[in-house]
């Protein structure tokens, strides 16, 4: 009786434990907690910048997530720059640049008054490090090695020239060398830990520096105070009102990501559902940022190797079903313009039509689709063919607001007597699956970027994957063409050709095109993106600093 | 011994499950990875070569097992990291959020559950059962967008609602979950006291003339514990695996968005020592709860 009492008040005591540590653990919460958030409220300039997405690797050289551009382009300076107002190239840590005529060699001149954030001072060996690293078959890259295209190898010509000698001419290599991927890091930086450590260490040459990288939690970065050599673009000295430091967190969330800019657990955000930044535009304690994204516009790639959009005055009648700009009302508050082409329209060399092509005309789809043997019977709801009903099947992915996107579209089609199956996926790699199966009619996934080249690792014969199933010498010379001259004019006539062999022969439904809804504390100013219109121009953000903090009178891409 | 044995097979069914189930979704890693950037189809081949993932299936499930023997979870397809450390790295952080919860869940649970059952007014039994239904029944997407709204916004951030890192960070993620986990505990007890209550050892403690607040104390509550104990151990093994909703809303680091994310890029082997680690964390709760139930109750040991 004794030991079994004994026992009892040993669990009874244990018991009593835990409530004891609940009841601590609560107080050292407001008393400990409430200290540490008193020393953070003393910091000047402050802000905490919300992510999208939580990349699982942050490496610039390893990781593809363009997610991590957002810091990662203010840590890194890039040999170029695009400028965010003409898209054209601009000098970065490269003072110049130039192209032989084979366009196989590209000359840099570099920059002689330039600093790493660890004191290493910039030059042609730094950048040979940086490439050393990336073409590096242990550093397993997954997006910068592309980049550099038909890379052969580099040339240090003087401490402050470096060369990058191609296999073969590739204009997109000027693109490439513009964006984060590419940025140029430390070499002593590189060296200093194993190549996974890296992106806890990372150095560059940007206006901010690495401070911290929690994975999961947060990465934060500080102002460079010696940054002096940036571009134009880049509103320096900073003043007195320049945010400071930045403290980047994960809101996956889009339900949470509004709230966040409410309660303060964040200044600025991106990707803010439509409906929410309908509120916002309409709260003077916030301003709504839309940025317009250049690449392809959220779309339907037609399968044209499985009936029956095999036939091109099926894929055009589809064409004509789709009111876009009733899409676009509905899902996106008319925050995103109604895509007209396979590039949205602020991408360099976009098609830009006179007229409307396939706009909204069911008489004409229903023309088109008749002449295909397709009829509605007596009673029927849906159009038939030879006793078959008209089934269409389209994959869709489970983000970017392609289910919405997918029903709308499947409730204007039905009206016409044509039915939709939707088979949705979760991630990327179940997409790739579908696409490898090929029982599709519609598709959706894109892209983005600056250069128009990228459509031809979408549109060309040797896509992998083909996506469209179109095969077409005449596209190919010319998306070749394209990629091999530097000629802007020669670029703009042969986008132009490629862009509308696309439309002509119905190779995509084009919905709408990107735009990036980012929300901002008021207190936020200064807040304005690079040329590929995902990343912010970190250097320029200010905070509290009044009537200097109104949105700028640069135009918006 | 036993228990040990059970252990091990515990985890390898684990890693075999979920080393055969990854293979069986549809998808790629590699493919999905580079596909995006370009990469030749003999690029992506080399690669998948390279991480030997063009090797038979059962060449791979043997180099997958022969590692864990070896201790090693191997490295993320995606950010070349070893996965023993990048799982290390967010377990701190789910430890923390999940041992808050069960905290709270347990002290509220039982004084609900308690409530339920001992109370002699009709009013607080019904409030009492009200409130665990609506535990159970609340989803903790609900419940933790509800929360920041209160404390985020209509109070102006009186309590962080993002992000980890000092103590204040985890009472409103702690009290989400403790509520969703308080349901569960607080039904059990209740009908673990009624049960006991029942039972001939009380009528007899009765017919003694035993004060009642001594028999409650002294032998319902006592006899009524192991299934409550039993209950609690479960959730602390959900609350291991299953914090990723909260995770996610409150952004905070954490087991469950790395699995979420490694499931999306079918990163197999941060899946697979995910997993592997919740075998483990379930065995021992397990473990620990059937030593607490004999400590309390010498006659289970004998049986």
């Amino acid at each position: 009786m004794k030991r079994r009492t004994r026992r009892f008040i040993l669990v009874s005591g244990l018991g009593c434990l835990g409530l004891l540590a609940c009841v601590v653990l609560a107080m050292g919460a407001l008393l400990f907690g409430g200290g540490r958030a008193k020393a953070a409220d003393t910091a000047k300039n402050k802000i905490v910048y919300g992510l999208t997405l939580m990349p699982s690797g942050f490496d610039p050289y390893i990781n593809s997530p363009s997610e991590m551009g957002i810091a990662l382009r203010s840590v890194y300076d890039t040999l170029v720059y695009r400028d965010p107002a003409t898209k054209l190239f601009v000098p970065g840590l490269a003072a110049s640049t130039d192209i032989a005529a084979d366009g196989l060699t590209y000359t840099f001149k570099l920059r002689t008054d330039v600093v790493f954030h660890d004191g290493t001072p910039f030059n042609a060996v730094a950048v040979a490090h940086t490439l050393d690293r990336i073409i590096a078959p242990d550093t397993h890259s997954q997006k910068a090695r592309f980049l550099l295209g038909p890379y052969d190898h580099y040339t240090i010509v003087d401490p402050f020239t470096i060369q990058i000698v191609l296999k073969r001419p590739y204009a997109p290599l000027l693109d490439g060398l513009a964006q984060f991927y590419l940025g140029i890091a430390s070499p002593k930086a590189l060296d200093a830990v194993e190549v996974d450590r890296y992106q806890f260490h990372q150095v560059g040459t940007g206006p901010f520096m690495m401070v911290e990288y929690i994975p999961g939690d947060h990465l934060t970065l500080r102002r460079n105070p010696a940054y002096k050599w940036g571009p134009a673009f880049y509103h320096l000295p900073a003043t007195d009102h320049a945010v400071d430091e930045i403290t980047f967190r994960f809101f996956e969330q889009p339900a949470t990501r509004t709230s966040a800019l409410e309660s303060g657990e964040a200044q600025v955000m991106g990707e803010i559902p439509p409906t929410d930044a309908a509120l916002l535009a309409g709260n003077e304690n916030y301003k709504l940022y839309p940025q317009a994204i250049p690449g392809m516009p959220s779309q339907f790639f037609f399968n044209t190797a499985q009936p029956p959009t095999d036939a091109l005055e099926v894929r055009q009648a589809l064409l004509d079903t789709t009111n876009r700009a009733a899409i676009v009302d509905a899902i996106f508050q008319q925050f995103s313009p109604p895509a007209v082409g396979p590039l949205n329209a602020v991408t360099p060399f976009a098609l830009r039509p006179a007229a409307a092509l396939y706009a909204f005309n069911t008489a004409n789809a229903l023309t088109l689709l008749n002449g295909q043997g397709y009829g509605l019977s007596t009673g029927d709801k849906i159009l038939t063919r030879n006793g078959q009903p008209f089934h269409l099947v389209m994959i869709v992915p489970n983000w970017g607001f392609h289910p919405e996107i997918a029903q709308q579209i499947q409730s204007q089609w039905r009206e016409l007597g044509i039915d939709l199956e939707l088979r949705q996926v979760p991630n990327y790699g179940a997409l790739l699956a579908a696409q490898k199966k090929g029982d599709y009619n519609l598709i959706a996934v894109n892209d983005f970027g600056v250069d128009a080249s990228l459509l031809g690792r979408f549109y060309g014969s040797a896509a992998n994957p083909s996506w469209t199933g179109f095969k077409n010498a005449e596209l190919d010379s010319w998306l070749g063409a394209a990629t091999a001259s530097n000629d802007p004019k020669i670029q703009s006539d042969t986008y132009a050709k490629i862009q509308g062999r696309i439309m002509d022969q119905a190779l995509v439904l084009p919905i709408r095109d990107y735009v990036n809804l980012n929300g901002a504390s008021a207190r936020v100013g200064g807040l304005t993106f690079d040329s590929y219109g995902w990343y912010p121009l970190l250097a320029n953000l200010t905070l509290d600093a009044g009537a200097a903090s109104a949105p700028p009178a640069t135009p918006k891409s | 011994m036993r228990r040990g044995l059970a252990a091990l097979f515990t985890m390898w069914l684990a890693a075999t499950l979920a080393f055969g189930a990854l293979r069986i979704v549809p998808g790629d890693a590699i493919a999905a990875q580079l596909g995006r950037s370009g990469a030749t189809t003999q690029q992506i081949a080399d690669r998948r070569a390279a991480l030997g993932l063009d090797a038979p299936l059962v060449t791979q499930y043997l180099a997958m097992l022969g590692g864990l023997l070896r201790g090693d979870l191997g490295r993320s397809l995606i950010s070349e990291r070893p996965v023993a450390e990048m799982i290390g790295e967010q377990f701190g952080a789910t430890a923390e959020l999940a041992i808050t919860a069960l905290l709270i869940g347990t002290f509220v649970g039982l004084s609900v559950g308690l409530m339920a059952a001992l109370a002699e007014h009709p009013l607080p039994r019904l409030a009492a059962w009200t409130f665990s239904a609506l535990a159970l029944s609340a989803p903790a997407y609900w419940t933790s967008t509800l929360t920041i709204a209160v404390f985020g916004v209509w109070l102006h951030g009186a309590l962080p609602s993002a992000g980890a890192g000092d103590l204040r960070h985890l009472i409103l993620p702690g009290a989400v979950l403790g509520f969703a986990v308080s349901g569960a505990i607080g039904k059990v007890t209740t009908a673990s006291i009624r049960d006991t209550q029942r039972a001939d050892f009380v009528r007899t403690a009765r017919g003694k003339g035993l004060p009642e607040r001594y028999i409650a104390l002294r032998h319902i509550l006592r006899a009524s514990l192991p299934p409550i104990i039993t209950v609690i151990a479960l959730q602390f093994g959900f609350l291991l695996g299953g914090t990723v909703i909260t995770e996610t809303i409150f952004v905070r680091p954490g087991i469950g968005r790395v699995l979420i994310n490694a499931i999306n890029d079918h990163d197999y082997s941060v899946v697979q020592g995910i997993v592997i680690l919740a075998a483990i964390v379930y065995s021992f709760t397990s473990a620990a709860a059937d030593w607490l139930i004999t400590a309390i109750d010498p006659h289970l040991r004998a049986n």
